[in-house]
């Protein structure tokens, strides 16, 4: 056998060896287009990604649908973050989805029991829903409770 | 650092008869080194300012710093595994489908998790947090018998099931007590009547004490019956993993435990990467523990900070993309981790137990 080539049960079969390229290749792209998308945005590189950032810029440029959605993302991976819930509650209730809002200050409160300011919320959005409920019945005439 | 195995008819002889010996083990590096940074003797001393009266001082030095501390220690660590795996002597032919083959099947599974982020994301997520504390319990259980065994301390199969347990202990309280994963993860997808969160907190409660007991009296149990004691570094590993895992969660604290976790993954991935240098005559050994932990930074900062921008860049969303990122990264670093670290038939055996 020439000296530098390997017996062939030493070599790795071909589908391995083109899964890995591909697996390398993916990695890279997909590094090298985080460098330049954040070269062209920030001009710097990061150095702790914020994965509530794309929610908090969409809050500032009055995308609120997108930025609900981006909090809805984060909440279900990270069900146990207070803080984030409270953002999206407050998110929620401002947009008018009140039920959500309630949902997630209900969550709020399940993870830490005797938190004043959830409970408080949580108080006037009932208010607001019922006074939405009422006001429903008396356009349509009909009761939801 | 989770399935060391010593071939059991290959165990160092044991010391004859006279007073038992409390012993640091057969280090490493250094004696205090192996003992405060692998050992976990520095969480120890750490978690005892912490809970002193130090927590607001510690907290102030450690907030503003996190990020750099996350990619020195935490990232360097996940991706440590990896690149043991790249670098480790005849790794890539005995783990062929494991370098070669799965790093696609990680990149498949990463992508279709960030596209869908509420299922798929959601469940891997949950599995990760379920893991973790088993892969924090398999790598104090390693380390313990792996010092054990270099120190010339070889245990019964009876003394290693009571060292498993006491490392496994501070796993089953947080499988059985967490929120959001573990037994309350698998009840809420199942029977969710079957969850009784006071039970779980009661059961949780009555193990907390488990490894202090278990190993106090193993300990207590050889030196008496006899005569030889296990290392302090072996003691020390399977204290501290308890420490980290619950009291630490208990103040609300665990993101210490992941930076200590990390140092001692970090130092014991360095140490054999150099040995296997060294075995092949190549350089100095700061050489290769400065070009390897670089490596492992690098990478790090890769898979944390620009793969996630990557997948943002496609369209997805930064939340799903950096969240599911993380968790992918951990489950990958966990089963490679499960793999790289099996002594028998290995090189990694006669690093161990090189000169014992």
């Amino acid at each position: 056998m020439p000296a530098g080539r390997e017996s062939a049960p030493d070599r790795e079969p071909l589908f391995l060896r083109i899964a890995f390229g591909l697996a390398v290749a993916l990695l890279f792209w997909s590094a090298l287009g985080g460098i330049v998308y954040f070269f062209s945005v920030t001009r710097r590189l990061p150095l702790q990604l914020d994965p509530l950032f794309e929610a908090r810029m969409r809050v500032r440029k009055g995308d609120t649908a997108g930025a609900l959605r981006q909090y809805r993302v984060y909440t279900d991976l990270r069900p146990l973050d207070v803080a984030a819930l409270r953002e999206m509650g407050e998110l929620a209730a401002s947009t008018g989805h009140v039920g959500e809002a309630i949902r997630t200050y209900e969550r709020v409160l399940q993870l830490n029991g005797g938190d004043e300011r959830a409970e408080a919320r949580l108080l006037e959005l009932h208010k607001i829903q019922e006074r939405g409920a009422d006001e429903a019945a008396a356009r349509y005439g009909v009761s939801f409770r | 650092m989770s399935a060391i195995a010593v071939a059991p008819s290959q165990v160092a002889p044991e010391p004859g008869p006279g007073p038992a010996i409390v012993r640091v083990g057969r280090a490493f590096v250094h004696p205090a080194f192996d003992l405060l940074v692998i050992g976990g003797g520095l969480s120890l001393l750490f978690t005892a300012a912490l809970v002193w009266k130090f927590r607001p001082a510690i907290d102030n030095v450690f907030t503003p710093s996190i990020a750099w501390v996350a990619l020195v220690a935490n990232q360097a660590h996940f991706a440590a595994s990896t690149v043991r795996l790249y670098t480790k002597p005849g790794a890539r032919r005995e783990l062929r489908f494991l370098s070669l083959g799965f790093p696609l099947v990680t990149l498949a599974v990463l992508s279709y998790a960030v596209a869908r982020p509420e299922g798929l994301g959601a469940t891997l997520t949950a599995l990760y947090l379920t893991w973790s504390p088993y892969h924090y319990a398999a790598q104090a259980y390693g380390l313990a018998l792996m010092y054990s065994y270099r120190s010339g301390c070889a245990l019964s199969l009876r003394e290693k099931q009571v060292v498993r347990a006491a490392c496994l202990a501070p796993f089953v309280v947080q499988f059985i007590a967490g929120r959001g994963f573990g037994l309350a993860w698998i009840l809420a997808h199942t029977s969710p009547a079957l969850d009784v969160p006071w039970l779980r907190a009661q059961a949780a409660l009555w193990l907390t004490w488990v490894p202090v007991v278990l190993m106090v009296g193993l300990f207590a149990h050889m030196a008496i019956k006899r005569r030889v004691t296990l290392p302090l570094v072996s003691l020390c590993t399977v204290l501290s993993n308890a420490v980290w895992l619950l009291w630490l969660t208990s103040i609300d604290a665990f993101v210490y435990a992941t930076v200590f976790h990390s140092i001692q993954y970090l130092a014991i991935v360095t140490i054999f990467h150099v040995k296997n240098q060294q075995q092949a005559g190549r350089g100095g050994w700061a050489f290769h523990a400065a070009g390897f932990y670089l490596r492992c930074v690098a990478l790090g900062y890769l898979l944390f900070q620009l793969v996630p921008l990557g997948y943002f860049l496609f369209g997805f969303g930064l939340a799903e993309s950096v969240l599911v990122v993380i968790t992918i990264i951990n489950l990958h670093h966990f089963i490679v981790d499960a793999y790289i670290w099996r002594l028998r038939q290995d090189s990694n055996y006669k690093l161990v137990t090189a000169a014992v």
